[in-house]
């Protein structure tokens, strides 16, 4: 995968993730749907941040 | 496998290659005891597939998460959406009784969610985006392994409690003679790892003071660098034919054989020494940084660990470090003298130590010994002289009221030995003991007030905002007692993850639930004031005894 294509990967999930808020927002609770989505979300990061630092 | 299957058992273990280790020290352990049951792992495949030699007799099945390349291979974000559907959906084909999250991090609680399993230890992450936790020693897990360094028991422990197998030790091995001692001379972070130089000292020594062992370098192809710096050093050359450089030229299922073929292991915290433990390789780590000996040194018989007296240690990964003191605390002299006497197989305590270490250099660290105790529960034990630290009696006292609490398992402890300093802070600790007590007195009578109102035919919703108002001031209370009382840090964090996972469904279950937990607080602190009381009495008869034998 290109930087560009990584990038617009993080754009769309950045996407994702604002509307499992917004239908948190609306439902009071999180839906299956955006309880993957976030699981994306923290996924990328611990592979591509630095998010897999143990003690 | 042929067998009649019970129950499924998942484990979810999508942490680092030295976790996976220690997870597999369970699934052995619960394999053995319980050989009907199916027995199913979720890691990541990057972790996974190295220890595919290891996982296949522990496991019926291991899924393997390869979400970093299918990222890669990605074009767009539908296909990864559609590699995690199928993922998760593979798994839920395993019809789960019991799923157990090991991993502790945002990703696997939101994994733990998702799967189907009847039931779920360890943590998830419910409906309201917050974490819920609801087995004790998982809760261990997030108020003390977590947050700061007062975990008083080794991580294969925690895990053992979780899955709920029976406490055994596990069995011995039988020491062998000096011969190849392999050595790992690095870490996952430069914080936990000595510079090169410092080793090449180490190395040297040694190979001058045992003429009849070799050496051998081990490490990943990403340390091999470190390693070519070693070996390029004209005074390593000199040893070239007892020396030999693995570094980055091994698989870990190789290395796991050149482990079983060692008599000896020295390294530091990292996944090589967890493999040269299941390996049957007694063990020597330096703890440097960010590492919690208590909660990581390799599990079982013969693991030795020295330890930096310095006041910082051990660290936060978050926090920075200009100079690491710890790194030099530890020096290179009394760590050679100590693996002299480890590869010799000599017993390492607190006389030997003082005839063969130089004092000046013994005096910035602390040696310990792993040792099973009589509840067979791993413990690492003091060899070096000093007397206790006062975060090291905190550290005990945990551990007692633990077990007892959520095992009613009581070990033998001997009083411990007190410094000046340690015995003050203690000392000083004992008033914020008694202020986290009437807060939790506090704490049941506002509940139980709650209870009764809401119990009455027509009860007060106003009286029930103040009592529950009252409830939430004592909860900032006990944080500000932290403030003058730091060492009490870790009984309040494990009270704020309870807190937050209380059980219920409405006010009436929910103040039940309250009520319970301050009434468990109470007792908790009432009983750490007993045993704070105890030890300290116990130091000043001893110092008054010596006082008087001096005297006489």
């Amino acid at each position: 995968m290109s930087n560009q294509d990584f990038t617009k990967l993080i754009e769309d999930v950045d996407k994702m993730v604002t509307a499992a808020s917004e239908q948190f927002a609306n439902n009071g609770k999180l839906e299956n749907d955006s309880i993957k989505t976030l699981l994306i979300a923290s996924l990328l990061e611990e592979e591509f941040g630095n998010g897999q630092e143990s003690n | 496998m042929d067998k009649k299957v019970t129950k499924t058992f998942c484990f979810i273990q999508i942490t680092r290659l030295g976790d996976l280790i220690q997870t597999c020290q369970v699934a052995k352990e619960l394999r053995a005891q319980r050989p009907e049951l199916r027995l199913v792992l979720v890691a990541r495949k990057q972790f996974a597939a190295p220890l595919e030699f290891l996982l296949k007799d522990l496991f019926d099945k291991v899924y393997n998460l390869d979400f970093k390349n299918n990222v890669n291979k990605a074009t767009e974000l539908s296909s990864i959406d559609q590699y995690i559907t199928s993922f998760v959906s593979d798994v839920n084909q395993e019809k789960i009784d019991v799923s157990i999250n090991f991993s502790y991090s945002k990703s696997s609680n939101y994994l733990h969610t998702l799967l189907d399993s009847r039931y779920k230890l360890g943590p998830i992450q419910n409906d309201q985006n917050q974490t819920d936790i609801f087995d004790p020693w998982s809760t261990i897990v997030q108020a003390n392994v977590m947050r700061g360094p007062f975990n008083p028991f080794n991580l294969v422990d925690i895990y053992k409690r979780v899955v709920g197998v029976d406490q055994l030790t596990p069995e011995t091995f039988e020491l062998k003679e000096k011969s190849i001692i392999s050595i790992h001379p690095f870490a996952s972070s430069e914080r936990k790892s000595w510079s090169i130089k410092k080793w090449k000292e180490v190395v040297i020594k040694v190979l001058r003071a045992n003429t009849e062992i070799s050496i051998n370098i081990v490490g990943a192809k990403n340390e091999a660098h470190l390693a070519k710096e070693l070996f390029d050093d004209p005074v390593i050359k000199f040893f070239e034919d007892r020396i030999k450089n693995l570094v980055g030229k091994t698989s870990i299922e190789e290395l796991f054989v050149y482990l079983q073929n060692s008599s000896h292991f020295l390294g530091h915290d990292s996944m090589t020494g967890h493999l040269a433990k299941l390996a049957n390789c007694p063990t020597l780590t330096v703890s440097l940084g960010t590492v919690r000996p208590q909660e990581t040194t390799p599990y079982g018989h013969h693991s030795y660990n020295i330890v930096p007296k310095t006041k910082c240690f051990p660290c936060f990964p978050d926090e920075t470090c200009p100079n690491y003191k710890c790194h030099s605390d530890i020096s290179y002299q009394a760590t050679s003298q100590i693996v002299n006497m480890f590869i010799n197989n000599e017993d390492i305590n607190e006389k030997s130590l003082a005839e063969n270490v130089n004092l000046f250099h013994l005096n910035g660290i602390e040696v310990f010994k792993s040792e099973f105790t009589s509840a067979n529960f791993f413990n690492l034990k003091q060899v070096s002289a000093n007397p206790s630290d006062a975060k090291s009696i905190i550290r005990l006292l945990l551990r007692i009221i633990y077990l007892y609490k959520f095992s009613e398992i009581e070990e033998d402890v001997k009083f411990p030995k007190l410094t000046q300093d340690s015995y003050s802070q203690l000392y000083a600790s004992l008033e914020g003991v008694q202020h986290l007590y009437e807060l939790s007195e506090f704490g049941k009578k506002y509940s139980k007030d709650v209870i009764l109102e809401l119990a009455k035919d027509s009860p007060s919703i106003n009286l029930i905002k103040k009592l529950t108002a009252k409830i939430d001031e004592i909860d900032k209370l006990q944080e500000m007692v932290l403030q003058p009382f730091p060492l009490l840090t870790p009984y309040v964090e494990f009270f704020q993850v309870m807190k937050g996972n209380l059980k219920g469904n409405n006010l009436v279950e929910l103040s039940e639930s309250n009520y319970i937990l301050y009434n468990d607080y109470s007792v908790l602190t009432s009983t750490l004031n007993d045993l704070l009381t105890k030890i300290l009495s116990e130091h000043k008869i001893n110092k008054k005894t010596l006082t008087n034998e001096a005297k006489e």
